[in-house]
């Protein structure tokens, strides 16, 4: 890693964190400072996986580098969402104000909802990735290729995840330790995500046939990306909550 | 540090199995996509249902 991507890292991080803490400030969501911390640790995670998409894409960080914090987005999202179902349950029924993160900025008024959570987990990662696209643009890369090239990368892992997912229920079903009910809903979070999955690959496949750097284009697959992305937080997440409630039954 | 690469990578293997390891190398490896590249991507991910085997020995029934 040289000294311009760990920089550039190092400023998707604090702004990432910076966000989070804003978030929770603005909607009072009344968070312990375990939470808070934890949502930091996602938060720096995520930056750090999609920092990792696009570093390597630029050439900026070698394979085994990419490979390690790709190891970290694998394990990302169903935090994520673990998080976001927490402050889905926690933010209405918060009896006390939130921990203010930043002592020097004013705590303004503000109303939680009980989808403030799930949005939260939605906005890290589509933040995130945001970030990790304006950082592309902003070096001046050829956008068409350099943002197909990393949109395809982005793709095969999301798909890689869905399998071995999906693989793992399975097996899990056929010895009987998953019921009628879980595996009817892991089939609809499946079925969620590959039809997220699908819009994202003809948003690209639209954009690469046009050869186009259209910013709508552009917006358009990011936000199937992002779309795909949380959909397989949800599916990773419940797989992940039986596979373990599971080996703790053992 | 090239140890600690080394176990993230089996890790990563452990958790996901070594083909999709490799097939995320596979990915990671390519410098630019064609369009073909991109069609190819609809064939990776099955209907959910599809990992499902039909006759399956589970019949407990949810708490």
């Amino acid at each position: 890693m040289n000294q311009k991507s760990a920089f550039s890292s190092q400023t998707v991080l604090a702004l990432v964190v910076m966000a989070v803490a804003a978030v929770c400030r603005y909607f009072k969501l009344g968070l312990d400072d375990q939470t808070v911390n934890d949502i930091a640790y996602l938060a720096i995670q995520a930056a750090c996986s999609v920092w990792a998409f696009f570093a390597h894409a630029r050439a900026e960080a070698s394979q085994p580098t990419a490979l390690t914090f790709f190891g970290m987005a694998l394990q990302l999202a169903p935090h994520v969402q673990k998080v976001a179902d927490d402050l889905s349950k926690a933010a209405p029924s918060s009896p006390t104000p939130a921990e203010p993160v930043d002592p020097s900025q004013p705590t303004p008024a503000g109303a939680t909802t009980p989808s403030i959570g799930a949005t939260a987990g939605a906005l890290l990662l589509c933040l995130a990735m945001g970030l990790g696209l304006t950082g592309c643009a902003a070096k001046g890369i050829t956008a068409d290729q350099d943002f197909a090239t990393t949109s395809y990368k982005a793709m095969s892992t999301a798909g890689i995840a869905y399998d071995a997912a999906m693989q793992t229920a399975g097996v899990m079903y056929g010895k009987g330790q998953i019921t009628d009910a879980q595996r009817d809903k892991i089939i609809a979070y499946g079925n969620a995500f590959r039809g997220a999955y699908m819009l994202s690959q003809t948003a690209l496949e639209q954009y690469v046939k046009l050869g186009s750097t259209d910013a709508t284009l552009q917006a358009q697959a990011v936000q199937a990306l992002a779309d795909m992305v949380g959909r397989l937080g949800e599916l990773k997440g419940y797989v992940d909550d039986i596979t373990t409630a599971t080996q703790g039954g053992k | 540090m090239e140890t600690a690469i080394i176990i993230e990578a089996l890790e990563l293997a452990a958790k996901v199995g070594v083909p999709a390891v490799q097939a995320a190398i596979a990915a990671f490896n390519k410098e630019s996509v064609t369009l073909d590249d991109i069609k190819a991507l609809k064939a990776l991910v099955q209907p959910a249902e599809s990992y499902f085997p039909a006759n399956s020995a589970s019949a407990t029934k949810e708490a």
